[in-house]
């Protein structure tokens, strides 16, 4: 079934997609409601780092798919590994430090101050 | 006695008797240790045996530090990519193994897992989800605690990340 769905009440949505884009979005939402599924009528707001916005933009363009299918996508992908996967086998792969801690951490990976003796009775296989 | 040696965890093994004293360990190990590493490859575990029982285990995976935001000079000294580690997400000892060496032992082991992946794919050092109890062992290895925003193990109580660099690990076997 086709309903008619003016631009402005898109399901998902964000904030940094221009008016074309949002025009591509449109032929989007008219797919999800003939597939039945009513859920694309939400619209969410929310700040991304530039170089996921970067990476979204990149992949849109190779692909040729629409920001709003990739980030329904993205989520409903994300949401089915997290049912699938009980929380105690998570380990998520990527720790974001604050920028301070990062720092220090860069200095230390890269200085050349010896080990504490600690460490070098347990690499020995003493103790 | 015979020797402890460490060895990758094998479908045979029985998880079912451990017990090091921390639910949440004993329910990950008894449970989904073996889903980790057979199912879903999310991570591995070794476990530290010599003979039938089980008398510790460590659970790695690879994994990845980055900052929220980075400075203009850390950004050039940087290449554009996050820095990969080893993490390892829970050690543990049973309770009949304990204070024999067996943690130090899985610990040495995972190290040495660091230094092969530093040589093959790229490691720049060790974290550590560290229990509460754990801290100060690993403080006085060298581990300096991470004030992470984001990637943090989901376990109550909540561990603390702990970094020590492979350079650190590296001079040590000299």
């Amino acid at each position: 079934m086709h309903r008619h769905v003016g631009r402005f009440s898109l399901g998902f949505c964000l904030g940094f997609l221009d008016t074309s884009a949002s025009a591509m979005l449109v032929s989007t939402f008219y797919r999800f409601v003939e597939s039945g599924d009513a859920g694309m009528t939400t619209q969410i707001s929310a700040h991304i780092s530039d170089e996921t916005r970067s990476q979204i933009e990149r992949l849109v363009r190779r692909r040729g798919v629409t920001k709003a299918r990739l980030i329904e996508d993205a989520l409903q992908h994300h949401l089915a590994a997290l049912r699938e996967i009980p929380e105690d086998l998570v380990v998520p792969v990527r720790l974001t430090l604050s920028q301070a801690c990062f720092e220090d951490i860069i200095v230390e990976i890269e200085s050349d101050a010896p080990p504490n003796e600690a460490l070098r009775e347990l690499m020995r296989g003493d103790g | 006695m015979a020797e402890v040696v460490v060895r990758p965890l094998a479908r045979s093994d029985n998880r079912a008797s451990f017990c090091c004293g921390d639910i949440e360990l004993d329910r990950f190990f008894q449970r989904y240790a073996g889903q980790n590493q057979f199912r879903h490859h999310i991570g591995s575990t070794y476990v530290a045996v010599d003979g039938e029982p089980i008398l510790g285990f460590v659970t790695v995976s690879p994994g990845e530090l980055t900052g929220a935001t980075v400075s203009d000079l850390t950004r050039k000294r940087l290449p554009d990519y996050p820095l990969p580690i080893l993490r390892v997400s829970r050690l543990a000892v049973d309770l009949p193994a304990q204070r024999r060496g067996i943690g130090k032992l899985l610990l040495r082991f995972a190290f040495g897992l660091a230094l092969q992946m530093r040589d093959r794919f790229g490691c720049v050092g060790v974290v550590v989800d560290a229990k509460v109890a754990a801290i100060p062992f690993y403080r006085e290895l060298g581990f300096r605690p991470l004030e992470a925003i984001q990637g943090a193990l989901g376990d109550r109580p909540e561990p603390l990340p702990m970094f020590l660099a492979i350079r650190q690990i590296a001079a040590a076997l000299d």
